[in-house]
């Protein structure tokens, strides 16, 4: 088991991508958690004095403001450095509650079989029917006006509720295979509950594609974060989202272009970030693929 | 060790490098775009001195045209297009001449009142005929309005309740307006139930302009898209979501107007887009720009002779519902007023408001323009709080649209209000669902307010809002639930007094008195700013009509001038 997983660990590190995925993520993380001591100004207040010029502009990049301000005289260095972590947490949260569900159903479609992997799959299919985003700003727009969560937790329970639907058939189909196999037998012969055969027997074997498809999900649910809020859908203001924050400065273009340069190259850089490691692991899990 | 069904995986995911592909393009684009130092006007003013016939000019709106049947129309976007075909009895003179607000005879040739106040006679203007050649007679006007009044579900019904007989016509009580009497083609005579000094300024009003029984039952249920009528202009072509084609009516009575040949209203316009057409010529003029595209232009010295900035009847503000807690303690009402900075708010506007003190915007007869706005002054809120039981403050919810930079304003708002206390959370919601919100008394307690005026009279601003004969259990018009039999007993003298003098003064008196009771918390009146291309002469934005290109024309050499279209 040690030599496998050096091994592994050797495939990790020479794959350059998932490196500089890993570099990225890190560094985005590191953003969100020292984000108080990175920013020298509260991202929530405005600066009607040296934030904008007479005329009301966004102030441009300087040395009191090293990404200029936006339109209400806020840093958006500071919204940016505090939005990596609303970003953060909205994918993170967006993702196990898409794994939790994701896992459960395949486990159990996967393992019963029969009437109720089927009925399960329906309901799979008939989820995967719709667009992602179609059914996550549906799922956001009807949540909005309810009382579940803060502006936060809405966007994470809406993406994570859309969002679990290939976790369950990656690992339906995992398990399809494995509950055939000589250990699961030999677990049922000594009288093991079911309970205890899918999460002892079965989980522990389908973790490495779950931690493939968590990985790259980050990615997909940063991004849906970005276009729910685009859309005034996602945390409401003044939540430094960089959604929103692209949202808000789209009309700036030619005024105060980093506006939209700012959170645009920070979503860039985390979903590439999370791809890319993403990818990686898959490289990693995946011996048949790796030459 | 595993492996994961490519299938799966590779659906799902692969596509990261054509993601990135796509990111890098819109990223090159953009720099592209920063490039664009942007172009200043292409065609400059020829230089004639005299007006120049022809030509068309062309600009555009944000939305679609509902109708062009003035007896429904009741938006600004409509309104630029009926304006332009309907002409009234009296109207508000050009704004290129400096008497934007001033009430003059149009299809009236002249008026006369009674000394009671109560009969208002009018002799029409000799041979005047629609865009079609059919003549124009005073049994037009009655047709009209009887129609108006009638249409089920027609806004205007409120305007015409003083005239004799409106009431029994609405209530399907009587077959005609008695009030108005048809002497011959050209004489007619109004009469009301009691004086209204404010009356002549509803016939200046779009709806009131006179029809054709004749056309109407023609064109049937299609007079929503075919207006016939005695403005400069007439309808050629509606192509609905794209554009309205207009050209010069050959019967207008106030000859040599229009100078245009005709006109071309592009709708659904976003206003980024139209301010680009603009700039590359294909727009003659653009108003109502985005905070960003005005924060260019102000860069541009080469645009700053062809902008116009026009304070326009309007005054923007926070309504309180003055009968629900904790806005029914005037103190904390006055709070609220202390905390807000405006001077925030009209930064955010980018300087285009004036800040206001009360309900009557500063061109308006009744301003009272010794009233200061309230100060910044949250110390003097804290303490207006706590007098009132508020020591620690409330929470409240703020309903606002999305439009222009509200979202903003409703920020700074929260800001400035948590200093005081007031814990208070934003609703954005669409404008129908805020009109619906706060037209009842249990709906919105607190929500963004604007009000344009119908015509240039306090009485459109102050009666329509804040009497209490207005108040409703559903689309309340006063829906502040304002409450005051003094301020109730103003109004109705304000509005009976025939003596101009006297009669600003009562309103100078209203406008002092809703200043301290502070059912709002005045804001700002917003400014209206136009860019035209150099070319356009005679034209300023209009401070009722926002757009009126009657006495505009075209300075081009008179090959262009041909070769447009």
């Amino acid at each position: 088991m040690a030599t496998a997983q050096f091994r592994a660990w050797r495939r990790f590190c020479r794959n350059r991508g998932a490196l500089v995925g890993a570099f990225l993520v890190s560094m985005v993380l590191a953003m969100a958690v020292l984000a108080p001591l990175l920013s020298a100004h509260d991202p929530l207040s405005p600066d009607f004095d040296s934030g904008l010029t007479e005329l009301g502009a966004p102030v441009e990049p300087n040395f009191e403001y090293p990404l200029g301000t936006d339109r209400l005289g806020r840093s958006v260095w500071s919204r940016l450095v505090h939005g990596a972590e609303v970003s953060l947490v909205v994918g993170f949260s967006a993702v196990l509650i898409a794994v939790t569900f994701g896992v459960l159903i395949g486990l159990v479609a996967g393992y019963a079989g029969g009437m109720v992997d089927t009925l399960l799959m329906r309901l799979v299919d008939m989820v995967l029917a719709f667009p992602f985003l179609l059914l996550a700003i549906l799922l956001a727009a009807l949540l909005r006006e309810s009382a579940v969560g803060d502006g936060t937790a809405k966007v994470f329970i809406t993406l994570g509720v859309v969002g679990w639907t290939t976790m369950a058939r990656v690992v339906r189909g995992k398990v399809l295979t494995l509950r055939e196999m000589d250990f699961i037998e030999s677990a049922r012969c000594v009288g093991a509950s079911t309970a205890r055969i899918l999460f002892r027997h079965l989980l522990p074997n389908v973790l490495g594609p779950i931690a493939v498809l968590a990985t790259l999900g980050m990615a997909q649910m940063i991004l849906a974060e970005s276009v729910l809020s685009y859309l005034s859908l996602g945390p409401p203001p003044p939540t430094p989202s960089w959604g929103r924050m692209l949202y808000e400065g789209q009309t700036y273009y030619r005024t105060a272009p980093w506006l939209i340069a700012a959170p645009g190259v920070a979503i860039l850089i985390t979903v590439i970030g999370f791809n890319l490691l993403g990818e990686g692991l898959r490289d990693v899990f995946d011996p048949k693929d790796h030459h | 060790m595993c492996s994961i069904p490519k299938t799966t995986t590779d659906r799902t995911w692969k596509p990261i490098s054509s993601r990135v592909g796509f990111l890098v393009c819109v990223g090159l684009i953009w720099l592209l775009a920063c490039r664009d130092g942007g172009r200043g006007p292409t065609l400059k003013a020829h230089g004639h001195s005299e007006p120049q016939h022809g030509g068309i000019l062309r600009f555009s709106v944000p939305t679609g045209v509902a109708t062009l049947d003035p007896a429904v129309g009741y938006d600004e976007i409509a309104f630029y297009a009926i304006h332009h075909v309907h002409d009234t009895l009296l109207g508000h003179g050009t704004s290129a001449a400096g008497q934007g607000s001033q009430l003059v005879p149009q299809l009236a040739e002249s008026w006369s009142v009674s000394p009671d106040g109560t009969v208002y006679s009018f002799v029409l203007r000799p041979g005047l005929r629609y865009s079609d050649g059919r003549p124009c007679v005073s049994g037009d006007f009655k047709y009209a309005w009887e129609r108006a009044l009638t249409l089920p579900k027609g806004p205007f019904g409120q305007y015409f309740r003083n005239v004799v007989g409106a009431t029994d016509l609405m209530a399907g009580k009587a077959s005609e307006l008695e009030g108005v009497r048809v002497f011959d083609d050209r004489h007619f005579e109004v009469r009301l139930v009691e004086p209204d000094s404010a009356f002549p300024m509803i016939l200046a009003m779009m709806f009131t302009t006179p029809m054709s029984r004749a056309h109407v039952e023609e064109v049937g249920s299609d007079i929503r898209r075919k207006p016939l009528g005695t403005g400069p202009f007439a309808l050629v072509r509606w192509s609905e979501g794209t554009e309205l084609v207009f050209a010069r009516n050959p019967y207008y009575w106030d000859r040599p107007l229009p100078y245009l040949d005709g006109m071309v209203m592009y709708t659904s316009v976003p206003r980024e887009t139209a301010f680009l057409k603009f700039e590359a010529g294909e727009l003659d003029t653009v108003a109502r720009l985005s905070s960003a595209d005005y924060l260019w232009l102000a860069e541009r010295p080469d645009w700053q002779p062809y902008t116009e900035k026009v304070l326009f009847m309007n005054t923007v503000g926070v309504r309180m519902n003055c009968q629900r807690p904790p806005f029914d303690d005037a103190r904390v009402r006055r709070a609220m007023n202390y905390a807000i900075n405006k001077q925030h708010i009209v930064k955010l506007h980018n300087g285009r408001a004036r800040i206001a003190s009360s309900i009557l915007p500063p061109l308006m007869f009744g301003h009272n323009s010794d009233l200061l706005p309230y100060p910044h002054h949250p110390e003097r809120a804290r303490q207006l709080l706590a007098e009132a039981g508020y020591p620690d403050g409330f929470a409240v919810e703020y309903f606002i649209f999305q439009d222009g930079p509200n979202e903003q304003i409703a920020q700074s708002m929260q800001v400035d209000l948590r200093r005081v206390g007031v814990d208070m959370t934003i609703r954005l919601v669409s404008f129908p669902t805020l009109i619906t919100a706060i037209g009842k008394p249990d709906g919105s307690r607190f929500s963004f307010m604007g009000w344009s005026s119908d015509y240039p009279d306090p009485t459109n601003f102050i009666d329509t809002n804040f009497h209490s004969r207005m108040i409703a259990d559903e689309h309340s018009n006063n829906n502040t639930f304002y409450e005051n039999p003094r301020l109730d007993r103003m109004i109705d003298a304000a509005k009976r007094e025939r003596d101009a003098g006297r009669r600003e003064r009562m309103y100078r008196d209203i406008d002092q008195l809703l200043h301290h009771e502070a059912p709002w918390v005045w804001l700002f009146h917003l400014a209206m700013v136009e860019v035209k291309q150099p070319y356009v002469a005679n034209y300023k934005p209009h401070p009722i009509w926002l757009r009126d290109f009657r006495a505009a024309w075209l300075d081009l050499a008179p090959q262009v001038l041909r070769g447009q279209r």
